[in-house]
Formats: C-alpha cells, sequence, structure tokens
C-alpha cells in the first residue's frame, strides 16, 4: 500500500471499516482520495499516520454501489411549489441514488438545449445532491407532433428520449420519432398508454372501482399501447426501454417480444410491487398513480417478472406534490407517490416478496439501468475505481419524523399509514453514508 | 282494575255534554290504557269517536338536542280532524310532564282542539312542568330513583327502585 | 380499508349520510323506520315537526338538480329547518377556488348541515373528512358512487309495497355503470337482504366486476325479466350516444325498454320504479311510466320523509354527542381543549 501526501486544500482520505460488500463473506476496508477508491483490504490505523483522515465506521453496513434510477421528477424548471433539483437531489442521494434520471415533463418540457443546461447547471450546483440526468421530451412541448432536435439534445446531454406521461396519438409520428432516435443510437424510455383509452381514468379497471364509481384505465390501455411500441420497434429496429409497467399482461407481451430478440427492456416502479387497487378503499388519494395500482394477479405477475428477469430494472417513479395536490375529491387528485423518503424501507422488502436476495435487486437498480443506459455496469470496488456508494444498516429500524422528510413532497402512503396496514412487513433500513464522486455525505446521528 | 274503572265514571261525566269527543292514545303505555277506556266509555253509552288516535311524540320530545332522535316506531294515526273537538289524551304514567307538553304540541300541529282533558292511570309527584292530570287513576309519591312498569296484558303495575 | 368510514363519529354513531356500503341492516331498518313515523306528516294541518327548529341546512349543488334540491328544501321545511340554497354551479368554485376554500367559506356561515351534490365520486368523502366538527354532511349524489337518500328512499316503497326484502328477486336495467342510483340501490338491498339482484344492459353500460357486488349479470332483458318482484329503470343520458357506448335511443328501447309486452314477463303484481327523470320511450313506456305496476310518483313523496327521517338522525347524533362531551367537560371528565 503506497503512503501519500496530500497537498495542501484537498479533501481528507476517508477509512471506510467494517463494511460488508456485495458477495464478500468477511467486512472489508475502503480508503477513498478525491474520487478514487486508492486501497481495498484490511487496515491497520497506523499505517495513515501524519495525513488528514477521516474514519467511518460502516460495521453491520452493506457496502452498495450507488444506485440509478431510470424514472424521476424533480420538477424543476416550473413546478417549483412541487419540487426542486435542489430538494429532489438530495432526496435521492439519502435513497441512494447517485444517478436520476429525471422527466421531461417539466415546464418547459426539455426539448432545448437552454432547459437541459439549466437542469445540468443546478445539478451540479447541488453539493450533497445526485446527480441530475434530463430525459429529452421526444416531441416538442410532448404534443406528439413534432420531433424535437433529438441530437442536439443528446449532445447536450440527454441520453434517452422519453414521452413522460403523455401518449402519442398518430402512429405515424411514433414510426417517425423511433426511426429518428435511433439513427442517433438514442434509446427511447416510453410509458405504454393509449391516448384515448382509459385518458378519463383514475383507477384499475376492476371490482374497486366500480364499487367507488372512478373513472377507469383498463390494461388494454397500457397492452394495445405496447402492442404498438413492440411492432414499431420491430420494424424500426430503435433501442426501446419500456417505463413502468402494470400488469401481468404487459409482462407476457414483453416476455414474448424479448424472446424474439427485440432490443427491448423494462422496468417497474418500486411501488407497484407492492401496492394494489384494493387500497383504494375510502377514496385514498395517497394511491392515486398516473400508473394505476392494478389486481393481485397483476403484482404477482410483476414480481414473477422481475425475478424471471422480464422486467429488468426497478425505478422509483418519484413525484413530489404540494400539499393542495390531494386536497380534492379522487378524481381530481394529482397522481403520483413521493418515493425517496420512503424508498430504502421498501427497498429491502422487495427480496421478500420476489425471490430475489438483496445483491440482486441491487442489480435491478444499478446494474441493469446502467446497461439499459448502454453505460459499463460493472461494479468494482477495486483500486482506481470511482468512490460512488453507500453504507446501508439492513437491520437499524426504520423511522421518518416529518423533520426528517428531505423531499418537497410528504405524499407517500407511509407519511399517514402504518407499514402493517398496508400489507408491508415493519420499516427496516437506515442509510449511514453517501460517498458520490467521493464527497461524503454522512447521515449518522 | 279497580284503577282504572275508576276512570270511567269521571270521564262519562266529562264527555257527556260539549263538543264531541275523541281519545287520543300516546304510545305507547297510554295506548293500551286507551283502548281499554275506549271499549268501556263506548260500551257504558259515551259518545265518544269510533276510532282512537295514537301518537308517537318522538319527534315532539325535547331532549333531542342531548340525546338525539329516540326509535321511532310507527308513525302518528290520528283518523279525524282534531279541529273543534274535545279531545281525550290519554297516558299511563304522568310524571315530569314532558311527554305531555310534546304530545299537546303534537295535537295542535293537526288542527285546533277545542278542549283537551288529560287522563293518566298514574300520576308521579316528581313533576317539571306545571302540567296536572284532570282524572287520575291512582297517585303515586315516587321519587326520580323509582320507576313504573305497565304491564297491558295483565293491566298490573309494578313500581320498583331504578338500578 | 386503511382510512376509516367518515360516516362514523367517535361515539360510533351516523353523522353524515355518504354511502350506503358501509352501513348495516339495522340503521338501514332504523332510517326506514323513522321515515314511516314522517311519512303522516302530510294529513295533518300544520305539515311540520319542530325536530330541526332553529338549525340551518345549506343545499350545496355542484351539478344542477332541480328535483333532488327541491325535495330535501321541504324535508329540510317540514322538519322546522331554515334553508339556504347556494348556487354552486355559477359560484366562485367555477371560478377556479377550491372546492376546500370553498368549504371553509361555508363553515364561517355557521351552517349546521350541508346536502352535497357534486360531479366528482368520492367528493362527499371529501367533505365529510375535511368539514369542522358538528356539521352533518347529506350526500345528495356524488359523481357515479352513491346517492344515499334515493336508495333509501327505493328500499322504503319496495318495503311498503312487498315488506320482506328476503324473497324478492330485483332486476335493475340500463346504464348501471355511470348510476350512482344503480350503487345505492345494490349497496343496500344486499345489506336488507334481498333474494336475488339482477342487473341488465349492454355490455359498454356494466361495470367491470359487478358480481363482485352480489349482483347477477344479465344480458337479455327477457330473461332477466322472468319472475321479477321489482323492476328498477334507470336514466340513459343522452353523452352516451356522443361516447359511443349506446348507439341511439331507439336501439335501447328495442333491446331493453320495459315496454308493456316486456312488463308481462315479471310477475303480474311487479313494481315499476325510476329514479327519474324518465325518459318516456327510452328506459320505459310511457304507458308502463303512467301504469298501475307504476310506483314512480310515490317513491318522490316517499323521499320526503326518507330525507326528513335521515337528516333527524345525523343531526340528533351530532347534538347528543356534542352534549356528551359538553357534559363531560362540566363533570372535569376531560379537559376543555383538548
Amino acid at each position: 500500500m503506497s503512503e501519500q501526501i496530500l497537498p495542501p486544500g484537498t479533501r481528507p482520505i476517508y477509512r471506510i471499516t467494517g463494511g460488508t460488500l456485495p458477495g464478500a463473506s468477511n467486512p472489508t476496508d475502503i480508503k477513498v482520495c478525491n474520487d478514487t477508491i486508492i486501497d481495498i483490504g484490511t487496515f491497520s490505523e497506523s499505517t495513515d499516520d501524519g495525513q488528514d483522515i477521516v474514519d467511518i465506521d460502516a460495521s453491520g453496513c452493506m457496502v452498495f454501489p450507488g444506485l440509478v434510477d431510470l424514472y424521476s421528477r424533480c420538477r424543476e424548471p416550473g413546478l417549483t411549489r412541487k419540487g426542486t433539483i435542489a430538494s429532489e437531489s438530495l432526496a435521492a442521494l439519502g435513497a441512494g441514488f447517485t444517478h436520476v434520471l429525471c422527466s421531461p415533463d417539466t415546464l418547459p418540457a426539455v426539448d432545448s438545449v437552454a432547459t437541459v443546461e439549466l437542469i445540468l447547471h443546478r445539478s451540479k450546483q447541488v453539493h450533497a445532491g445526485a446527480n441530475i440526468i434530463p430525459m429529452a421530451a421526444l416531441t416538442v412541448g410532448l404534443r406528439g407532433e413534432q420531433l424535437s432536435e433529438l441530437a442536439t439534445l443528446q449532445a447536450a446531454g440527454c441520453p434517452v428520449a422519453s414521452q413522460a406521461d403523455q401518449a402519442i396519438d398518430s402512429t405515424t409520428v411514433l414510426y417517425s420519432a423511433m426511426e429518428y432516435a435511433s439513427s442517433f443510437n438514442m434509446p427511447l424510455l416510453m410509458n405504454a398508454r393509449d391516448a384515448q383509452l382509459g385518458i378519463e381514468g383514475c383507477a384499475h379497471t376492476g371490482a374497486i372501482a366500480t364499487k367507488l364509481g372512478l373513472p377507469t384505465i383498463p390494461v388494454a390501455a397500457e397492452t394495445v399501447a405496447l402492442a404498438r411500441l413492440i411492432e414499431l420497434c420491430r420494424e424500426t429496429g430503435c433501442r426501446l426501454h419500456i417505463s413502468r409497467i402494470s400488469s401481468a399482461r404487459a409482462v407476457e407481451h414483453i416476455s414474448d417480444a424479448k424472446q424474439e430478440g427485440l432490443p427491448i427492456s423494462c422496468d417497474v416502479g418500486i411501488h407497484h410491487l407492492f401496492y394494489i387497487d384494493e387500497l383504494l378503499a375510502g377514496y385514498d388519494a395517497s394511491f392515486h398513480s398516473a400508473v394505476p395500482f392494478r389486481g393481485r394477479e397483476d403484482r404477482q405477475a410483476l414480481r414473477h417478472g422481475l425475478k424471471s428477469g422480464v422486467i429488468d430494472a426497478i425505478c422509483s417513479d418519484h413525484s413530489p406534490h404540494d400539499i393542495d395536490a390531494s386536497l380534492a375529491p379522487f378524481p381530481e387528485t394529482e397522481p403520483g407517490l413521493s418515493a425517496y423518503d420512503w424508498f430504502v424501507p421498501l427497498l429491502l422488502q422487495v427480496p421478500e416478496v420476489t425471490g430475489l436476495n438483496l445483491e440482486q435487486v441491487i442489480g435491478k437498480l444499478h446494474d441493469a439501468p446502467l446497461a439499459i443506459l448502454g453505460r459499463d455496469s460493472s461494479v468494482s470496488f477495486d483500486k482506481g475505481c470511482p468512490a460512488n456508494f453507500f453504507l446501508l444498516n439492513v437491520d437499524a429500524p426504520f423511522a421518518k419524523t416529518r423533520q426528517g422528510i428531505v423531499s418537497v413532497g410528504n405524499n407517500n402512503p407511509l407519511a399517514i399509514h402504518d407499514a402493517t396496514s398496508l400489507g408491508l412487513s415493519p420499516l427496516k433500513g437506515e442509510l449511514r453514508a453517501v460517498f458520490h464522486e467521493g464527497r461524503l455525505t454522512s447521515y449518522m446521528g | 282494575m279497580q284503577w282504572l274503572d275508576g276512570m270511567i265514571e269521571p270521564l262519562i261525566q266529562l264527555i257527556a255534554y260539549g263538543p264531541a269527543a275523541a281519545l287520543i292514545g300516546i304510545r305507547r303505555g297510554g295506548v293500551d290504557v286507551g283502548q281499554y277506556l275506549h271499549e268501556e266509555l263506548t260500551r257504558r253509552g259515551g259518545t265518544l269517536h269510533e276510532e282512537m288516535g295514537e301518537l308517537n311524540i318522538a319527534f315532539y320530545r325535547d331532549d333531542f338536542s342531548s340525546i338525539g332522535l329516540h326509535p321511532v316506531v310507527g308513525a302518528s294515526h290520528v283518523p279525524f280532524d282534531v279541529t273543534g273537538k274535545h279531545i281525550i289524551l290519554v297516558d299511563d304514567v304522568l310524571g315530569t310532564g314532558r311527554t305531555v307538553r310534546a304530545a299537546m304540541n303534537e295535537i295542535f300541529d293537526y288542527g285546533r282542539p277545542a278542549k283537551i282533558t288529560l287522563a293518566v292511570l298514574l300520576q308521579r309527584t316528581d313533576h317539571e312542568l306545571p302540567i296536572r292530570a284532570d282524572v287520575i287513576g291512582q297517585t303515586l309519591q315516587v321519587g326520580s330513583n323509582d320507576y313504573i312498569d305497565l304491564d297491558a296484558d295483565r293491566m298490573q303495575v309494578h313500581v320498583g327502585a331504578k338500578s | 380499508m386503511t382510512l376509516p368510514d367518515p360516516q362514523f363519529n367517535v361515539a360510533g354513531t351516523l353523522q353524515h349520510f355518504i354511502d350506503l356500503q358501509g352501513l348495516d341492516a339495522n340503521i338501514l331498518t332504523q332510517i326506514l323506520d323513522t321515515a314511516e313515523g314522517f311519512a303522516g306528516i302530510n294529513d295533518r294541518k300544520i305539515k311540520q315537526v319542530p325536530l330541526l327548529r332553529g338549525k340551518t341546512v345549506a343545499n350545496l349543488f355542484f351539478e344542477n338538480s332541480t328535483r333532488t334540491r327541491t325535495a330535501f328544501e321541504l324535508a329540510a321545511k317540514r322538519l322546522s329547518a331554515d334553508i339556504l340554497n347556494v348556487d354552486m354551479v355559477t359560484s366562485s368554485t367555477s371560478k377556479g377556488e377550491s372546492l376546500l376554500d370553498t368549504l371553509r367559506v361555508l363553515e364561517a356561515l355557521q351552517c349546521d348541515m350541508f346536502i352535497v351534490r357534486h360531479a366528482d365520486s368520492g367528493a362527499a368523502h371529501f367533505i365529510a373528512r375535511h368539514v369542522a366538527p358538528n356539521i352533518n354532511i347529506i350526500n345528495g349524489g356524488d359523481g357515479q358512487h352513491s346517492h344515499p337518500t334515493q336508495g333509501m328512499l327505493d328500499m322504503f316503497t319496495i318495503r311498503r309495497h312487498k315488506g320482506d326484502f328476503s324473497k324478492l328477486c330485483v332486476v335493475i336495467i340500463g346504464d348501471i355503470k355511470h348510476s350512482r342510483v344503480a350503487r345505492s340501490d345494490i349497496a343496500a338491498l344486499m345489506t336488507l337482504g334481498c333474494a336475488q339482484v339482477r342487473v341488465v344492459g349492454p355490455q359498454t353500460l356494466i361495470p367491470a366486476d359487478v358480481e363482485s357486488m352480489g349482483v347477477v349479470v344479465y344480458s337479455s332483458l327477457n330473461d332477466a325479466l322472468k319472475d321479477a318482484d321489482v323492476i328498477m329503470g334507470l336514466r340513459l343520458q343522452k353523452e352516451r350516444m356522443k361516447t359511443a357506448t349506446v348507439p341511439s335511443s331507439g336501439e335501447f328501447y328495442r333491446t331493453y325498454g320495459l315496454s308493456p309486452e316486456r312488463l308481462a314477463l315479471a310477475k303480474p303484481d311487479a313494481l315499476v320504479m325510476h329514479p327519474g327523470p324518465t325518459n318516456r320511450g327510452v328506459e320505459i313506456a310511457g304507458t308502463v311510466a303512467d301504469g298501475k305496476q307504476s310506483v314512480i310518483l310515490e317513491q318522490v313523496t316517499y323521499g320526503i320523509a326518507v330525507r326528513m327521517a335521515v337528516m333527524s338522525i345525523v343531526m340528533g347524533n351530532s347534538d347528543a354527542m356534542l352534549a356528551q362531551s359538553q357534559d363531560d367537560i362540566m363533570q372535569h371528565k376531560t379537559q376543555p381543549g383538548t
């Protein structure tokens, strides 16, 4: 192990001791300097005498690579009463995310370089937040008519293009968009929804919505749109990622498409692994989601799909809202759950409902998203690798007080309901620290 | 029953002259007593409207604001016009007087009687309103801690302490 | 359900009347029995009882309805309450004021009870959850979800004519999917132990998984009407033609209209009911609507007594609970201000 004398004005050396790395059976120590891991192994304290050292106790913690969120909303620019890049990137980091793909449905939509640069600039200004990466709006204003300047937006920093939660009505436009995007190898991240069927709906078509008299979103609204996307993918060769699927039938469609060898991937929002339409009883607006919570069989299929690999990744679908968004009769409430402040305990329950182990679940939030974005996903905790990881105490009880909520959005069922009343196990999990580009954010004490 | 029979003669006298008489019983004890009186008076030749009225005073009670709506058992049924009549208002027990006040308020929503005579089988002494019966079967010195139970079938009265 | 039923107060008594789902047979029967008490009110010279004297009832109708609003107004007046008609259709909410802000303004007027009709399913639930304590909310119809007073007056009408629900076969025809009346009727019939409830209409008008509410679905009207004791028609709104749900009122009448010939397939003493207003020649033949089996006008009359019953029960429960808590304070059982 070489000794390094640090020039004045640099960050201290961090010595993270006693954490359990992925795949390791014994605890391992990590040494970080600037944004790089400079040593891995078991250290004795004496070897670092004379240097500026900060000791981080990672005993009892698992060490995982910083997570990558394939769908989130920072609300900035334009909807800042619901959230800002500052607040939401901080919240994301607190959930273990070091990189967050933000939906292009800001105001204005992300269809111009100016908006891309604003988002990237704001994100850089937040020292202790996740990196916010904007998605390009596939069409201008997300209106589904005119193509955005995809090549320009890609060069400015958008790795994918998306229509957010807006459907494209014209198949001609969709076909063209997919052809055009594939010229620049720009993957499309598309939520499967029909432009008309179910557009007025706010709940899954089924017994609960029937009882409550709510307008509904049939499964066909997802599967018909999905079938269209798959067919166009086949013809255009466009790299397609289906964002946030909700139904059993969708899982089957994607499985078939993958078996054919089409360039398709998909993800599921974390909440859809746990919540179903029955929870809407009594008009509980905390379960109003743009991608509706469907029935038990759908949830079961999503869980199986994740285990079998048909579903590649998990995203947060983070949708922070101001308080007024839920103060209306159910159909008038704004859909969406604020995910980050309650993400960690749900993450830790994914193994028990899917049969995956925790490392595999982390893979769905790190390796898979990176692969979908065409980035190198190999995780290495080796000398010379970037220092992007977090320490997670999986056994510590989870307690989120009102003051502890980092996101602007309090709109999460766990903010008002007890976990067991929602069919969850008691909440556990505490993030002790995050290293992002070598900077430490500590959550201890 | 002796107390009941003692009420007949005074009532016969009262309905012998004056406006046409009709009998109204207050649910539920007053209906049982009223039925007996109605049969006896008719049998003894008294001129009384052939049908008896029944009042369910649930909507006229003065305790709605404190204990809510009492369970309603059947509608009031007054099968004659009360206006201009001599109403014999019958109840089994007159206690505080509030029931009778409610009944009179209800009768006046049906019309304007010429006269109301109050006939009760038992009059207690714990009055809360200045209402006293005109024809009484028996007066009982009872306190507010006592209750009176009228057994309609055997026309018997039981007095006991509230538990 | 993870959220408590807002219809009940902490004392466990009914304080809002929003949804027949969640009310047991005892409460429904109490309402029907109480309504019997009010039904004879027309026989009196003074068609009023003093129960709600000094109370103010406000009609908050966000959707137009002369018929239901007038019925509530009459019921309130017969209970000696003062009635306020707040025209919400052209008021500030249509200018963008939130429902909650509107509610706060109206609470400041210190009314005791609001009758609410709104186009959103769940609106009455929302208002009941956010209204100040001791104000009663009566749901006059919320979206496609519930019209509980209509459900109760339908039950009252059936009970008056047929008595025991456990032997009855009730058929509901038409646009069940968009009908709050149908949902309320189904809930009440199931709770009161109705032997069989059938729904019949084209699939576009039958909601998904409606069998989960306990009904049997028919697609042929002729089959559904066999042995029916009660037939309930539902209004077919003109919008349905515009949204490609039903091609025309003519075709609807030919396939699902209650004609005299179809009526003859049911039991000879079957009741013909409809919440009104009826589209004659669409849901029901004019002659059937006016015929001797029709109790449609009786439904309207009974609606007054039923609404009086509902209003006095919930108002009485609130007052009693308030009196009890003031009593507790007086006797130092609770600290004032807690």
